[in-house]
């Protein structure tokens, strides 16, 4: 015959119980979340920005600077991100180089601030008094660095967390549409630098990196800047993947 | 249960359950999004956003362990039967948790790419080969997948057109689910996670579960294993009559399969103890207005003939029963489905006194045999 437990819990006896634990849980769950990135999206902020567009080595906005800045450049480079698709999907050939307005929202994390535009709002200008001349990269030093590479979207704001192996298909799928690849180095005392990654001519990296995203990894090339946004100008062939000891 | 296929036949209790279900989903997201808010240094939408998916994410994990667990805890304890029978509706809840998980994933993460969200997560990542940078994406679908298949044929309908052991067998590929969800939260969320408390309590959950189906799985098997002495005929020994409570059963073991052998107002009965509807212990049920009442989902059979009243159309085996020196003995050689059976009368009633009337009847069934 069978046998029954002498102890057995009544039907509201064990609802209670039950509900105490979902309180408990998505207490525990909640506070134990980790600390989300200082990253600021200004998801309901459409603002108007004048500066002059970049197509290469991707996408950008040049705004002129109103005080010179401690590398001299009379520019700054802003990160340009299409809402639907993350690179731009019409040709923008003609407005390469020319001042244009854009209508976007502001996304900053740390080092990195990018434009989140809607493509169909950038025009020309109706009319510029004058602008500064076009920032060029310039080579500053040899150096060896680590870190790893995530979409210049994700890491701004658009994602959460804002890089790390959570993110290796949505940075993978980004960088493939033509947003910027970054490399995120962390020096001794944990600050976050985010490094734009180009190969040794200066050109985008995006089908050669896309393999190496979200993995720890060492790059040894030359630091650069690009109106005040620092620069790896480095073979993607020669990014070397770090062994989990090292 | 529905003759008519209707999508849901309420009663008061299932309805009750439902809304303690809904309300517990909200209150966990809302106490979520509070503790969240309350944790994090700031939230912008972005954050927000992230925390309602790992809200649901979590959710969904849990509802996945309570789907997982009733089973077995009925088992251990049959005072909580009655949650099982909203399981479906908590499966296919589950289910939804789960797609609005996968949907806020889908839009937050693998948007504004070169390909769209769903192929985003399936393609863009094709290291198949590292554990650590393994495509845990195609976890979470495959258990959204198998989630759906449970839920859309989470119903009578399909139990019949499928027919119970293939719809059973359906219905066990939660198992599966759970494992694929296992897996996307350890190849995903956990790698980025760094605070401890999420792969401890994943790893408590699923050691818990384990234990618990080990646990029950023991019980069964003991149960299974205890098979009643013979007399020389090969009938088994049930016991005295009096060992049986009023208006209920005893579950005894043939060693091939389990019969509830019912002590009712017209006497003694044996039927097998599993359910045609959806294999749940009939024996674990008490008797309702002559007929025995599954547990899960409330399905009647009468015990003289195995069989639903009208109009459904349900049958199980019924058995022979034999009084013997004020012991019962049962053939463990079932009739098949819905064959008739003549009662055994109760040694003290063997001149047929059972309450003929429907007034005599029912005072029996609610007071017990003495009243009348």
């Amino acid at each position: 015959m069978e046998n029954r437990r002498s102890f057995q819990p009544s039907e509201f006896s064990a609802s209670i119980a039950a509900g105490c634990v979902l309180v408990v849980l998505a207490i525990i769950l909640s506070v134990s979340l980790p600390q989300f990135s200082w990253g600021h999206a200004e998801w309901e902020l459409v603002q108007s920005f004048e500066g002059r567009l970049r197509l290469s080595p991707y996408p950008a906005l040049e705004l002129a600077r109103s005080l010179e800045s401690p590398d001299h450049s009379k520019t700054s480079i802003y990160p340009l991100v299409n809402r639907a698709a993350g690179g731009f999907t019409r040709n923008m050939d003609s407005l390469d180089g020319q001042v244009v307005t854009v209508q976007a929202q502001i996304f900053g994390n740390g080092p990195v601030t990018m434009l989140y535009v809607d493509e169909q709002s950038i025009v020309p200008a109706e009319r510029v008094i004058s602008f500064p001349a076009a920032e060029q990269i310039l080579d500053v030093s040899e150096v060896t660095v680590r870190g790893q590479i995530v979409d210049v979207a994700s890491y701004a704001g658009l994602r959460e967390p804002a890089f790390g192996d959570y993110l290796r298909s949505p940075a993978a799928n980004s960088i493939l549409a033509g947003v910027a690849p970054i490399l995120i180095v962390r020096d001794k005392d944990g600050r976050e630098s985010a490094l734009l990654l180009v190969d040794e001519s200066k050109n985008p990296v995006t089908r050669q990196v896309v393999s190496q995203v979200a993995f720890p990894l060492e790059v040894r090339g030359k630091l650069a800047q690009w109106g005040g946004f620092p620069v790896l100008i480095a073979n993607p062939g020669n990014y070397r993947r770090l062994l989990p000891w090292e | 249960m529905s003759i008519a296929y209707r999508p849901v036949m309420y009663d008061t209790r299932k309805a009750f359950h439902d809304a303690v279900m809904v309300g517990g989903i909200l209150v966990y997201l809302a106490l979520f999004m509070v503790g969240a808010l309350a944790t994090q240094r700031a939230m912008d939408v972005t954050e927000a956003i992230a925390a309602l998916r790992t809200g649901l994410g979590s959710l969904s994990v849990l509802m996945l362990h309570y789907a997982l667990a009733i089973g077995p805890l009925t088992r251990l304890y049959p005072s909580l039967m009655p949650f099982i029978r909203n399981r479906r509706h908590f499966g296919v809840a589950t289910f939804f948790v789960t797609l609005a998980y996968a949907t806020v994933t889908l839009m937050m993460n693998y948007t504004g790419g070169a390909m769209n969200p769903v192929a985003a997560a399936l393609l863009a990542n094709l290291h198949f080969l590292s554990i650590g940078a393994f495509p845990f994406e195609i976890f979470g679908f495959a258990a959204i997948l198998i989630l759906a298949a449970m839920a859309f044929t989470s119903h009578d309908f399909w139990m019949a057109y499928l027919g119970v052991e293939r719809w059973k067998r359906l219905h066990m590929l939660v198992y599966a689910a759970f494992v694929c969800e296992l897996l996307y939260v350890v190849l995903g969320s956990l790698q980025t996670a760094s605070n401890p408390v999420y792969p401890v309590l994943m790893a408590l959950g699923s050691c818990g579960l384990v234990l618990l189906h080990w646990r029950a799985a023991q019980q069964e098997h003991e149960m299974d294993s205890r098979v009643p002495q013979a007399d020389a005929h090969g009938w088994l020994l049930v016991g005295p009559t009096d060992s049986i409570p009023v208006n209920q059963a005893v579950i005894i073991s043939t060693g091939e399969e389990r019969v509830a052998v019912f002590r009712h107002w017209q006497g003694f009965s044996a039927i097998s103890n599993v359910c045609a509807h959806q294999l749940g212990p009939i024996g674990e049920g008490e008797m309702s207005s002559g007929y025995s009442r599954c547990p899960w989902h409330g399905s009647l059979y009468n015990p003289h003939n195995g069989t639903s009243p009208p109009p459904l159309l349900k049958w199980v085996p019924t058995y022979d029963l034999k009084l013997e020196g004020g012991n019962l003995y049962l053939n463990p050689v079932a009739h098949p489905p819905g064959t008739p059976v003549e009662p055994i009368a109760r040694p003290d009633r063997s001149g047929g006194s059972s309450p003929t009337s429907r007034r005599g009847r029912l005072v029996q069934e609610f007071f017990g045999e003495g009243a009348v």
